[in-house]
């Protein structure tokens, strides 16, 4: 194997995903090649960054702030709740007004409305359907 | 008590259990998010909006698939979401100052050597501005395997793509790693 040929699976060999013939060769050739040795040693090391982002132990502060999080969460729908109980009487009333008020209103809420409905899509894509329910979103991931 | 079990007690009101769930997967789903944005504060935040989510749509996870498949997919679509939002309001590559300077400080700490540490904080740069070249795909197929350990047959799951496109996606990734790492060694 030439120097070439030794750039094309070096990575492969760093990463130990090659065995037998292969492995000897690039072995044999590493320890003739300055060059291809000083690659190699840059690319394990390059690598070795990955492992050494990664945690190891578990953060129990994560766990406690997000369970307060959580506890946040539902009470505030359970205010949500009481207090649309409390004007449900009302919404029948507000409904009527409502109805008339969009009767005038409409054409110029036509403009503004399409407007927000870009903005809010913009928001949050789902490259991968988190519940699988939709197959048209795998598209939008392009390589 | 089997996660199913544990899911549905979650499900029947027991909400302290929920921190069951988040101790078990914390650690899979802050380095997938880090394998992503390289900046462990950053991860974090992302790995509690997973959470949340989880939390929120828990009742809506359909148990006939495998609850890590859905968590790991959550943790790649909100990582894939801020890195988008990031480039969309800064307009930069996302490995900012401040990731390496975090970084920097951790080592200073275990090691104090400043040779040390410029060499590591300059291979930090060179790694994570090679894997930031992938494409979307490949980079979402490499991190779940390189960042979390996760099989190519349950990265099929997470992704929808056939095992044979998920081979060539993780295949491409590293050919494409090694030809930005090298071609960056050479120039150096
Ligand atoms: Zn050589």
């Amino acid at each position: 194997m030439d120097c070439k040929n030794i750039e094309d699976i070096l990575i492969f060999y760093a990463l130990n995903e090659i065995s037998g013939a292969e492995k000897e060769e690039v072995q044999k050739h590493l320890n003739k090649c300055e060059t291809c040795n000083s690659i190699y040693n840059n690319l394990k090391a390059d690598l070795n960054i990955i492992d050494e982002e990664k945690v190891t132990v578990i953060n129990e502060n994560f766990t406690a702030n997000i369970m307060s999080e959580i506890e946040n969460i539902s009470s505030e729908k359970m205010k949500k709740n009481n207090i649309i109980k409390m004007f449900q009487p009302l919404a029948a009333a507000a409904g009527i007004i409502l109805i008339l008020t969009i009767g005038i209103l409409t054409g110029n809420m036509i403009a503004a409305d399409s407007t927000q409905n870009i903005t809010n899509t913009e928001n949050e894509i789902y490259y991968f359907n988190d519940l699988q329910q939709e197959n048209a979103e795998f598209f939008l991931l392009n390589e | 008590m089997t996660e199913s079990e544990l899911i549905n007690k979650i499900l029947n009101g027991d909400k302290a259990l929920f921190s069951v769930l988040i101790n078990k997967y914390q650690k899979q789903v802050i380095n997938i998010c880090i394998g992503f944005v390289h900046d462990i504060s950053k991860a974090e935040d992302i790995a509690q909006e997973v959470f949340i989510e989880i939390w929120k749509s828990l009742k809506k996870f359909k148990q006939q698939s495998k609850f890590s498949t859905w968590v790991y997919r959550i943790s790649v679509n909100k990582s894939l979401n801020y890195i988008r939002n990031e480039k969309k309001y800064s307009g930069a590559d996302i490995i900012s100052i401040s990731s390496l300077k975090n970084g920097n400080e951790i080592e200073a700490n275990e090691n104090y050597n400043s040779d040390f540490d410029n060499e590591t904080n300059e291979r930090k740069k060179i790694i994570w501005t090679a894997i930031n070249k992938l494409s979307d795909k490949q980079k979402t197929v490499f991190v779940l395997n390189k960042y979390n350990n996760v099989s190519y047959n349950e990265i099929s799951e997470i992704t929808g793509y056939s095992l044979s496109s998920v081979e060539s996606l993780i295949h491409r990734a590293k050919l494409k790693l090694q030809k930005e790492l090298i071609s960056f060694y050479k120039k150096r």
